[in-house]
């Protein structure tokens, strides 16, 4: 497994994981992103699921994500987090983004082509 | 516009700390126990699942702290807590932060009631409509030395109907004339403004009531000023359309200006015939309009203001005036010739003549709160020495060097802005107290006030003295090195400290050495001022002016009423000499005429120009004036004898040489009624502006070869003049009860009132010169203190080892020497560079005067061994078993 450092790059990264999560799901509580993005990863990415709460709430004072109590399946009091309308905007925006950037980078690290 | 939202969240959240806390606690909780409820689900025990999930989540406390973090703005947080320490520390430190806040409330509060004043006066724009495009019109003529001469209506009626470059033009007649007006039953001396109606349309200002004058206004409609409304209708808006007087002298008043409407500003104004201080404007009426063919081109007596038409720059309307003015030279050459017009703008017209002195005043209270800042910074410094294991220790702890930095400089803030809190107090009760001590005659006094401006410059004030005060301390605080602080138990400071507070005292006393030079120099201005013989004698001399009654309007009825009067007034006991003069010296009132020498008339050239007087009655013996040659003037010389003149040293010596003037014919310009009159004596010059500008060359005609004028009465008593002014009133009802007296002052009253501008410059420079020599002695005091504190344990060691308590005394008083001696040579070497910026206020004294600087540095030295006494007391004091026991 891959280590990842947890710098700038990371912080967007899992911004983008998280608006990502809520596009596929709809509203969903903190603990359910996490889980979705570790099963996503399909075991290559292993997180604190701490560090994934300063980041909902970057997102939520950035006015891309909303959050309300509600109660889960197992009747369980629970946050939940939903996009907000500027936060769909935003995941568009950022895929193709993250597409340009990753096609870009891929061509960088292409081997010897020189 | 994420960005910013999410600032104001975090920022929210920074003033609710308490709120989202909770709402974490309680999110965290519910995602514990969902993970725990699947990892039931998978089997777990409940010990394993709580295990997992909690090892899953990582470090609470690490989380926590993130959330937090994000939730408000942590260097917003660490300064609030900055904050509340720097106010424990204000609060438990009393004495310290009382020290410094009153020191730096006294340096801001000063500096902030002199801006109020050298703002309004100086820098804010004039309160009219697009003031930058407002100039004003002047006449020269270098040959017979008229600078900013007015200018005739002829002429600038002329000038506004060339000049493309103007939009409007007004006039102001250039004296303003006291005249008594019937106000409610009573006659009441006013001074009244002649101008043209399109004055108010080029300022651009509106009436606060009624309206403005307007072309064809009657000559009594009056427009009052905001003061005299204030003063003599109580500020009551009815007034407007009132009507006063009746027959020839009534009118009606149709409106008030608005405050701050000032024109024509004392600079404008040249012959004015109001006594010194009686230049404020009661009332504008409009100006007389010229008898029907008369033509008075010659007649320079219009201040003229003008408004640049929209995007005309000064250089482009200079042009255009210079082609118009030589078009009028060309076309009236015997009138306009050897004349040229230049303009001024309006705002520089207004202020220049205080200018130097207002800047040279907030040059000095800056020095003053720069000492202030100096002291308190050592204060810090000082203090910072007390605090170094405390330093040390949050430093050892993993504080870093920006957070200490940052913690001195918000308290340096916290003390600055409390310092200008008191400031601010200190500046409302001492600006209308400046205002009120401003000479006579400084411009756009009334529109002091504390604006916008004000306060900006107040909190600008407080930021950069709380910088200043906290940066050299907080970069000391910074560097402080744990391991040596935290192991020697050290209680001193480093040599390196001390020789910085040293130095930052020897600075003070510099800058105090600067002020007290200056206020020196001008105190010794003033003196030399006082002490100058104006050419008369200005004790015992009582002064008024009366109006000439409208029922004298044949020469024979005032001959017969000027023998009634001065033959009443000299009866008056007490009353040694009575006389009169249309232009009294000290007063303001002063007018010229050209003069030549019959047979020496220059061709085609410009005459001299002498200051023009009519003498009356026993003018010359009332005032002291010596007669050098020749006689004065005698009851033969009246109307209809031959002509005759009196002239002054001055005139006879420009005029003649070494010749003997006596008994030539002197011709006199068209201002004069006398236009050919025989010299018949030679007095001695006198001062007529003021006591510091030297005498001009004179004229005198004897008054009744002339036609009437209200004349200024002066009379010489044996006694105190003030006393007299009851008994002189009753004489002058007996002559005739509608004779008002006005303007009743001693001649010392006037001659004090000339060199007001150079009274008030010199108290405020003095008054600012002690105040920095007692905050430098402070700070020589505080830094000897603290090296006698700091040192008990050398000087007990010193004592022990045979040192004699004089001994050591003589160290400290010889510290405090050095101090003074850095301080008093740097300051005296910056006043020097400094010296041209004060050399205009100075009178027969030079900037680099020696008697000055040697007084200045003797005290200096005088004011830093008291300073060092109690400090060296203390040291002989000093008790070596006692201090060797410590530790």
């Amino acid at each position: 497994m891959t280590q990842i450092e947890k710098n700038a790059v990371w912080q967007g990264t899992l911004s983008l994981m998280v608006l990502r999560t809520l596009q596929t799901m709809g509203e969903q509580h903190g603990y359910g992103i996490a889980r979705r993005i570790e099963q996503i990863a399909g075991g290559r990415l292993s997180i604190n699921y701490g560090t994934l709460y300063p980041a909902l709430l970057k997102l939520e004072q950035e006015g891309l994500i909303s959050s309300q109590w509600g109660v889960s399946d197992n009747n369980r009091k629970a946050k939940y987090y939903k996009l907000t309308r500027s936060g769909r905007k935003q995941i568009e925006r950022d895929a193709r983004q993250w597409e340009a950037m990753t096609a870009i980078m891929t061509r960088f690290f292409a081997p010897g082509e020189e | 516009v994420t960005t910013l939202r999410a600032w104001l969240c975090r920022l929210a959240g920074q003033l609710r700390p308490h709120r989202g806390e909770r709402d974490f606690a309680d999110e965290l909780q519910s995602h514990l126990d969902l993970h725990i409820d699947d990892n039931l689900r998978a089997g777990l025990t409940a010990t394993e699942a709580r295990r997992r999930a909690l090892l899953k989540l990582g470090s609470v406390a690490a989380v926590r702290e993130a959330h937090r973090d994000q939730r408000g703005i942590p260097a917003l947080e660490s300064v609030v807590q900055d904050v509340r320490y720097a106010f424990g520390g204000v609060a438990r430190d009393r004495a310290f932060a009382l020290a410094c806040i009153t020191t730096l409330g006294l340096g801001i509060g000063i500096n902030t009631a002199i801006f109020s004043v050298v703002n309004a006066v100086l820098f804010a724009p004039l309160p009219y409509a697009e003031p930058d495009r407002l100039i004003t019109i002047w006449t020269s003529h270098p040959e017979i030395r008229r600078q900013a001469n007015a200018m005739s209506r002829e002429n600038a009626l002329d000038l506004s109907r060339a000049m493309t470059t103007i939009s409007g033009l007004g006039m102001v007649q250039a004296n303003v004339v006291p005249a008594t007006v019937p106000v409610d039953g009573q006659g009441v001396v006013v001074n009244a403004a002649q101008v043209t109606p399109e004055t108010f349309d080029v300022l651009g200002v509106r009436a606060l009531h009624g309206r403005t004058l307007q072309r064809g206004d009657a000559p009594g409609v009056v427009v009052l000023s905001y003061a005299f409304w204030q003063r003599q209708f109580g500020g009551d808006p009815t007034v407007v359309g009132r009507t006063y007087g009746e027959g020839r002298s009534s009118g009606t008043v149709v409106g008030v200006m608005p405050r701050g409407f000032e024109l024509p500003y004392p600079s404008m104004l040249q012959a004015t015939v109001s006594f010194v201080g009686g230049t404020d404007v009661d009332f504008w009426a409009p100006l007389a309009e010229p008898r029907p063919g008369a033509t008075d081109r010659g007649a320079r007596m219009h201040a003229v203001v003008a408004r640049l038409r929209d995007g005309v720059s000064t250089e482009e309307a200079r042009v255009d005036l210079t082609n118009a003015w030589r078009t009028l030279t060309e076309t009236y050459p015997e009138i306009n010739g050897g004349w040229s017009a230049y303009l001024v703008p309006l705002h520089e017209q207004a202020v220049a003549p205080v200018r130097a002195a207002m800047l040279l005043l907030l040059g000095s209270v800056g020095v003053v709160l720069l000492i202030a800042c100096v002291n308190v910074a050592n204060l810090l410094l000082a203090r910072g020495v007390a605090r170094r294991r405390e330093l040390a220790m949050r430093a050892a702890l993993g504080a870093k060097r920006s957070r200490l930095l940052q913690q001195v400089i918000v308290e340096g803030l916290l003390l600055s802005s409390l310092g200008a809190a008191v400031g601010l107090v200190l500046a409302r009760w001492a600006t209308p107290l400046l205002v009120r001590l401003a000479p006579a005659g400084t411009p756009r006094l009334s529109e002091v006030a504390p604006d916008s401006t004000v306060l900006l410059f107040t909190m600008a004030a407080a930021v950069l003295c709380g910088m200043a005060v906290s940066i050299v301390p907080g970069l000391g605080a910074s560097r402080v090195s744990p391991r040596t602080t935290l192991d020697s138990g050290a209680r001193g400071s480093s040599g390196g400290r001390r020789r910085l507070r040293g130095a930052l005292v020897a600075v003070e006393l510099g800058l105090a050495v600067v002020l007290t030079i200056g206020a020196g120099l001008l105190g010794r201005s003033f003196i030399a001022v006082l002490d100058v013989d104006p050419g008369f004698r200005s004790d015992h001399l009582l002064t008024m002016v009366i109006n000439v009654l409208p029922q004298h309007d044949t020469a024979e009825k005032r001959i017969e009423f000027y023998r009634q009067l001065f033959a009443r007034l000299e009866s008056v006991p007490g009353v040694i000499a009575a006389g009169g003069n249309t232009r009294l010296p000290f007063t303001g009132a002063n007018s010229s005429t050209g003069v030549a020498v019959d047979g020496r008339v220059p061709t085609g050239g410009p005459w001299l120009e002498a200051d023009f007087r009519r003498a009356m009655h026993r003018y010359f013996e009332t005032m002291n004036i010596p007669i050098v040659r020749g006689r004065g003037f005698t009851a033969a010389d009246r109307a209809g004898a031959p002509p005759v003149v009196v002239i002054n040293e001055t005139l006879a010596a420009r005029l003649f040489g070494g010749e003997d003037p006596i008994g030539h014919q002197l011709h006199l310009g068209d201002s004069s009624p006398v236009r050919l009159a025989t010299i018949v004596g030679i007095v001695g010059d006198l001062r007529h502006r003021r006591p510091d500008v030297a005498p001009a060359p004179e004229v005198y005609i004897h008054y009744l070869q002339g036609p009437p004028v209200s004349p200024l009465l002066t009379l010489r008593t044996s006694g105190d003049p003030a006393r007299m002014a009851p008994a002189i009133r009753s004489a002058l009802k007996d002559v005739d009860p509608s004779i008002v007296p006005s303007n009743m002052r001693t001649m010392d009253e006037l001659r004090a009132a000339t060199v007001g501008d150079r009274v008030f410059l010199m108290a405020l420079i003095a008054l600012f010169g002690a105040l920095a020599l007692v905050l430098a002695a402070v700070g020589v005091f505080g830094v000897l203190s603290l090296a006698v504190a700091e040192r008990r344990r050398e000087m007990g060691i010193r004592l022990a080892l045979g040192a004699s308590p004089r001994g050591l005394m003589a160290l400290v008083v010889r510290h405090a020497l050095v101090l003074a001696v850095i301080g008093a040579g740097s300051g005296v070497v910056v006043a020097l560079a400094l010296s041209p910026l004060f050399a205009g206020q100075l009178f027969e004294i030079s900037a680099a005067d020696p008697l000055t600087i040697a007084g200045v540095v003797v005290t200096l030295l005088a004011v830093a061994v008291m300073a060092a006494i109690a400090p060296a007391v203390r040291v002989m004091r000093v008790d070596p078993v006692s201090t060797l026991r410590l530790d």
